[in-house]
Formats: structure tokens, sequence, C-alpha cells
């Protein structure tokens, strides 16, 4: 495939990965491992049916617990996945930041751990 | 008005005042000159025993006697079909005479073909000859000698032998016996009235002539034929002798012609039926002059003197300039000669013929050397093929040679068969930078040196690849070790198709950096110099990164059974193309699997820089995950 047109209709690299650290970030101070473990559950089915209003509203409603003070990372979050679902509307664009999102719960109580680049 | 050209000698010219060239044998650059160049070595090697080395001493001491003396008798004598005994006789005397006689210089040419080249085709002249088994053929339309039967006694024991057997033939009281001797279908007789018997018939009825045949008359005539039969070769082994004393009449030039025809080099005069004896040897001395000027078809570098040239009219640059050998030939005084010698640079096996290419003559030769012997050696192991045997010479001489630079400057010509005037099915096949830079690297060709087996029919391997060879012929390997791994999951539980974790992973990464190399169009950046030895320190680093993942992935599963069927899955799903649903298939796995959070960890960021962000090469990195469940754990890279 052309590098242009990789450049100008799919989600970059890099954009992903800070969408899954933000995500990562954010969820550590959300819920304990078990209730992560059910999300990420729930999550995983909801793209297995490609439903992506359903995915929206579970992530959503998870951030909306956030106790006020850690809320300006939530805003981050929010607004970063709300570019990235406007700018790369496809079907196939939808998955790929959506399990960017997964990836990142799945690493949330870690954050600052492990060694993301492996 | 005299012009540029008036000051410039002719090559012809050039080579009558100058002195053969001393300087050692070296490639051009051309190949189709440097195939001929080989091929010369070659022909030397096989027969005179001569290596490079000591052929290069000896055209630096004796050139004059290595281009006309040892060379065209070499040259006729791999043409000569005598038996290797009487060769081998011809070849010693030539050799302790040429040895005695270097003062002769180039004259050395005329004793070597008169007394020793048409030794070696003493047999076969006398048996065209002989053959002949009626006097018509010898004349022409005219009434007169046609110049191949200009022997006037030559004739008339034709005749006298013609005369006896038309006798027999017509004797219907033999008819029978003939018919015995020689088969019930047999035609004795042609429609023209003419016998119909061949000099094999004659040595069929003189094997029978006492015990098929009491009829004494019967015996008398067919005797008598014999024995004109024995005078007329007795007569022509006469006249071949008298040509060693050069006792022959320019009449009978072409009745004394040394009998060698090639249709394919028809364009080299002494090859051609129509030039005698005389004549061949100042073809072939002008050939060995390189003199341009002698004839029309040296004048020009195309397709009547390299078969893998077009035609003239063919040259893509015909309006701009003509390809003249002139100018050739002042730098390459000995160019005709190599032409000649073009297909002995090929070796020859199952009708393919392949030749190897470098521009360095020395690693050509040492190459070449090399696939002869590893042929040689694969006739007991029937497994090999043509061209694995010639990738892994080429690979162990440059490797052994430390020749580096040369892979990225070779070529392998190969062609099925000649015809009448063409090669067919000529194919060159070059090694890519990338390739080669990847081939010497120690690590990575031993894990791609393998044949591994994609096809199993009736429990034995129906179809096997050898990675390296696709690899080198710039073919995807994706296909090949999902084949294998499948072959693994459907029907192997002992794993004796498995073609080892390390191969694999080796394979699927290559794979993957190849197919990302050819993405990058960073062409003049800041590491186009680098960019190969840098896409090898990834490939490493990526291999050693599976290698700890794919543990983590090996020790969620407790059981082999259990790791098998986790693997089919992931496989179907990379046979669909289907990335999400693989990432969500694992991740779902991960998530039910009660290990540190330390590996999970390692095995959802592996996932998510190498599959989820890569579109280009997921399903490679992918298949890693696959074939650590299959391969086993902790086995180093």
């Amino acid at each position: 495939m052309n590098k242009d047109v990789y450049e100008t209709c799919f989600v970059k690299p890099w954009e992903l990965k800070k969408l899954r650290d933000l995500t990562a970030d954010v969820f550590s101070k959300i819920g304990t491992e078990k209730s992560r473990q059910r999300l990420i559950y729930d999550l995983l089915n909801t793209l297995r049916s490609n439903n992506r209003k359903r995915f929206l509203e579970i992530v959503l409603k998870s951030v909306n617990t956030l106790k006020s003070e850690e809320r300006s990372k939530a805003r981050e979050f929010a607004h970063l996945l709300s570019n990235l679902w406007l700018e790369y509307e496809t079907s196939e664009n939808f998955e790929k930041i959506a399990y960017a999102v997964v990836m990142g719960i799945m690493n949330a109580e870690n954050v600052g751990g492990g060694d993301k680049n492996v | 008005m005299r012009t540029v050209l008036d000051g410039m000698e002719t090559a012809g010219e050039t080579m009558d005042e100058q002195a053969v060239t001393k300087e050692p044998l070296q490639f051009t650059g051309n190949w189709f000159i440097d195939a001929g160049i080989l091929g010369f070595v070659n022909l030397m090697e096989e027969v005179y025993g001569w290596d490079l080395e000591e052929l290069q001493r000896r055209i630096q001491e004796e050139a004059e006697t290595v281009y006309y003396g040892y060379f065209p008798f070499a040259y006729f004598y791999k043409l000569s079909e005598e038996d290797g005994i009487s060769k081998e006789r011809v070849k010693k005397r030539l050799i302790e005479f040429t040895e005695k006689n270097k003062s002769k210089g180039k004259d050395i040419i005329d004793d070597i073909w008169w007394q020793y080249i048409p030794e070696l085709f003493k047999g076969k002249w006398v048996k065209k000859k002989i053959e002949v088994m009626h006097e018509k053929i010898c004349y022409g339309r005219n009434g007169k000698p046609k110049p191949h039967y200009t022997d006037e006694n030559y004739r008339k024991l034709i005749k006298k032998r013609e005369q006896l057997i038309n006798a027999l033939v017509k004797n219907e009281k033999f008819e029978n016996t003939i018919k015995m001797i020689l088969g019930k279908n047999k035609k004795i007789i042609k429609d023209n009235g003419l016998h119909n018997l061949s000099a094999e018939d004659l040595k069929l009825l003189e094997e029978k002539l006492n015990d098929s045949s009491k009829d004494m008359e019967f015996n008398d005539a067919v005797s008598e034929i014999i024995k004109t039969h024995r005078d007329l070769e007795r007569y022509l082994n006469e006249v071949w002798n008298s040509v060693k004393q050069k006792n022959i009449s320019k009449e009978n030039s072409v009745f004394c012609r040394i009998p060698v025809d090639s249709s394919f080099f028809k364009n080299y005069l002494f090859f051609n039926n129509s030039r005698g004896i005389f004549e061949q040897l100042e073809d072939l001395r002008n050939l060995l002059d390189g003199n341009v000027s002698y004839s029309d078809y040296l004048n020009k570098i195309d397709k009547t003197i390299s078969k893998f040239l077009p035609s003239d009219n063919e040259f893509p640059n015909i309006f701009y300039t003509k390809f003249r050998t002139e100018a050739f030939v002042k730098e390459i005084p000995h160019l005709f000669i190599y032409f000649l010698n073009f297909l002995n640079a090929f070796i020859t096996v199952a009708n393919v013929s392949i030749f190897f290419y470098s521009n360095d003559l020395n690693l050509a030769y040492q190459v070449n050397k090399r696939i002869k012997i590893y042929l040689n050696e694969s006739k007991e192991r029937r497994n090999l093929t043509l061209l694995r045997v010639t990738w892994q010479a080429v690979i162990d001489t440059i490797i052994e040679t430390e020749s580096i630079w040369s892979l990225e400057n070779m070529y392998l010509i190969r062609y099925e068969r000649l015809s009448q005037q063409d090669l067919i099915g000529v194919e060159y096949i070059g090694i890519p930078k990338l390739q080669a830079s990847i081939v010497l690297d120690d690590k990575m060709r031993n894990a791609l040196n393998k044949s591994i087996a994609t096809k199993v029919r009736e429990g034995r391997i129906d179809k096997s690849v050898w990675l390296l060879e696709e690899f080198i012929k710039n073919r995807p390997l994706l296909p090949h070790i999902i084949n294998n791994i499948h072959l693994c999951l459907a029907d192997d539980k002992n794993k004796k198709y498995f073609a080892g974790k390390g191969t694999l992973i080796y394979a699927s990464v290559i794979d993957a950096k190849i197919k990302e190399f050819g993405q990058d169009k960073g062409l003049f950046g800041d590491n186009f110099f680098t960019r190969y030895e840098e896409m090898k320190a990834k490939t490493k680093e990526d291999v050693k990164r599976i290698f700890i993942t794919s543990n983590n992935l090996y020790d969620l599963f407790e059981s082999q059974d259990e790791r098998n069927n986790f693997a089919q899955i992931l496989l179907e799903k990379i046979k669909r193309g289907d990335k999400y649903s693989f990432v969500n298939t694992l991740l779902k796995s991960l998530l039910s699997k009660k290990t540190e959070n330390k590996n999970i960890e390692n095995l959802v960021n592996f996932a998510f820089n190498k599959i989820l962000s890569n579109d280009l090469t997921w399903r490679n990195y992918a298949l890693s995950f696959v074939i650590s469940l299959v391969g086993g754990g902790d086995v180093s890279e």
C-alpha cells in the first residue's frame, strides 16, 4: 500500500500508543482487578458483535465513575478518543482504536511497571 | 581527403603486428564474453588438468603456445568422438611435442593442425566416407564429382562395391538368405533399382557368412563384397594418414576436411561443411588472430557469434551505432576464442544447463567448480535439486573466500536446450542486495538452510520446500510456514514434520522484514547505506523478543493438547486474515489464565506493537505465537 494513503486513512501507530498508555493511566484508578477483568470481557464481546455504540457506552460509563480530582486525565482520554473516532471513522479504524483501549485496560494495574515496548 | 579513420589501424593489422597478449585472464564485465573466458578455462582444465592458477602462469610465460598450440588441440579434442584411449594417446604425444617446440610461437598451429588434430577424427572421417553406398551420391547434377568426393580411387572403390552388392541382391537365389540375415521386412532393392544395403548390413552379412548359409556361391559373392569393403577402408585409412604429412592436393581439400559440423556454431567457418581442410586451418588461424576483416561474421557482435545476443537488426541501439567487434578485439585480443567456448562455461544436469556468473573470474571459477563437485555428490542423494546445489555452492564459496561484495553482483544464467540457431528457455537469476546481506549472516542462513515439509501423502512427505532457495528467489515464505504448521497440527503427534521453532520463527520474521523493507521509500535518506545492516539487527532483535514472549505464552497452558487446540484456532484466524478476531481470541485467552502479570503484560504489549498496530506484516508475528505453541518453550534462539 502506498505510504501516503496509509498516512491519511489509517490511525497512526504513535496515536494508538498514546491512546493505550492514556487508557492504562486512567483505568488504573478505576475499580478492582476483578471488575476490570469483567469489563474487558464485556468489551471483547461487544467488539466481537461489532457494536460500536455499546462499546463507547461501557467505556464512558466506566470513566465517569472517576472522582472529580482525577477528572483531568479522564477529560484528556475522552478528548483523544473522540478525536480519533471522528478523524478515522471507518470500521477498520474503529476496531483498531477499540482494541488499543482494551489493551490499555489490560495493562492498567501495571502502569509504570512493565516494559511496554516489548 | 584524410579522415580520422584513415589514421586508425584495423584490428586485423594490429594483431599481425603485436605479439599475443600475456595479460592474465580476467573478466571484462560483459557476461556473454566472460562466459566464454570461463568456458576457455574449463576446457583447458578438462583436457590438460590445469587449474586457473596454472593456466594463468602458462599464459604469462608462453601465451602463444597456449593460444595457438594447446587451445586448438583441446577444442578439437573435445569435439572428437574417438574412444578415450586413442584420444589420450594423441594428447600425450601432443603435450610432448608442444613442450619441446615452444619456440615456434604462433606457427605451432600448423604442426598441431596437420599432425595431431586429424588423428582425433580418423575414425569419424573413415566411417562417414565408408557409409557412402552409391557412386551416384559422389556426383553433382553437372556430372562432376562433388567436392566431398573428389578422390578418384575412392570413387572407384565405391563403384566396385556397389556393383558387387547390386549383383548379390538382384540374384533371386539369394533373396531369402539375405532376408533371413537382415530381417524379413528389409527392403533390399530400392524403387530405382539400386541396392538398399548399408555399411551396417554388410557387417551383419559378414558375421553370418559361415553359419547361416551353406551356399558356396552366396558365400563367395559376400566375401568379394567384404573384401572390397575392407580395401575401401584400408585405402581411406592410408589417405587420412597422408594428411599428417600434408600430402594432399588442394583439389582434395574438402574431401579431407576435418569432419566437424555444428549448426549452432555454423557462423564460425571451419564448422561449415563446404570448407576444406586448408580453408578450415585458415579460418581457425584468423579466428585465433582475432582478424575481424577476415569475414563479415567476425566483424560484428550479434547473434551470429553469440547466441545470447539478438541479431544485428534487433539491437535496440542500432540507429545510433553498429555493434562492431573491432573495438572489442583491441581490448580483448582473444575474443573469438572466448566466444567459441561459451558453452563450456555451463554445467548440464538433467537437460538444464547452468552457469554461475560473478564479475570476478576467480570467484566464478571456484563456484562453478564447486557446483560440479556438489552435483556429483548429489547424484547419490537424489533429493537435492540442481538449484539447491547451485546456491549451496555459491554461498559456501562466498563465505569461504569472504567475497561478500560479489554476492551483489552475481547471476545464474541457465538455458534448457539448444536448437538449430537458438538457446531455448534462457533465464537470468540475480540475488538482490537485501537477500545477499541476510544470506551472509551465519545465524539467519543456518536457520533458513532447511527443507521443510509442506505436503504429506499417505504418511510420507510429498512436497518440501527449501526455504533458502525461496528466499533468494524473493518469494514469500509465509505460505510455506503456514503449510508446515498446518501439517504438524493435523497429523503429526510426534512432530516429525515440524521444521523447528528456530527455523520457522526466523523465516517468519525475515519474511516480514523483507516486506517492510520493500515499503521503505527512503531512497538517498541518511540511512540508505546502513539500512541493510539495520534490518539484520532489527530482525535479530525481533526474534529475541519473540523467544521471550513465546515462552510466556507456552507456559500459560498446562498440556500440549490444550496448546495444540489453541494453536489450531489461532492458525485458522491467520489463514483467514482476520486480525481483530485473532486479537480478540488471544486477549480472552490471556484473561482466563492465571499467571504472573508481567508475563501477560509482555504478551499484550507484543500483540499491540507487532499485531494490532501492524497492518502489513501482522500475520508473520501472529504466526510466531502459533509456532511457539506447537514447537515448545525454552528453546534458545
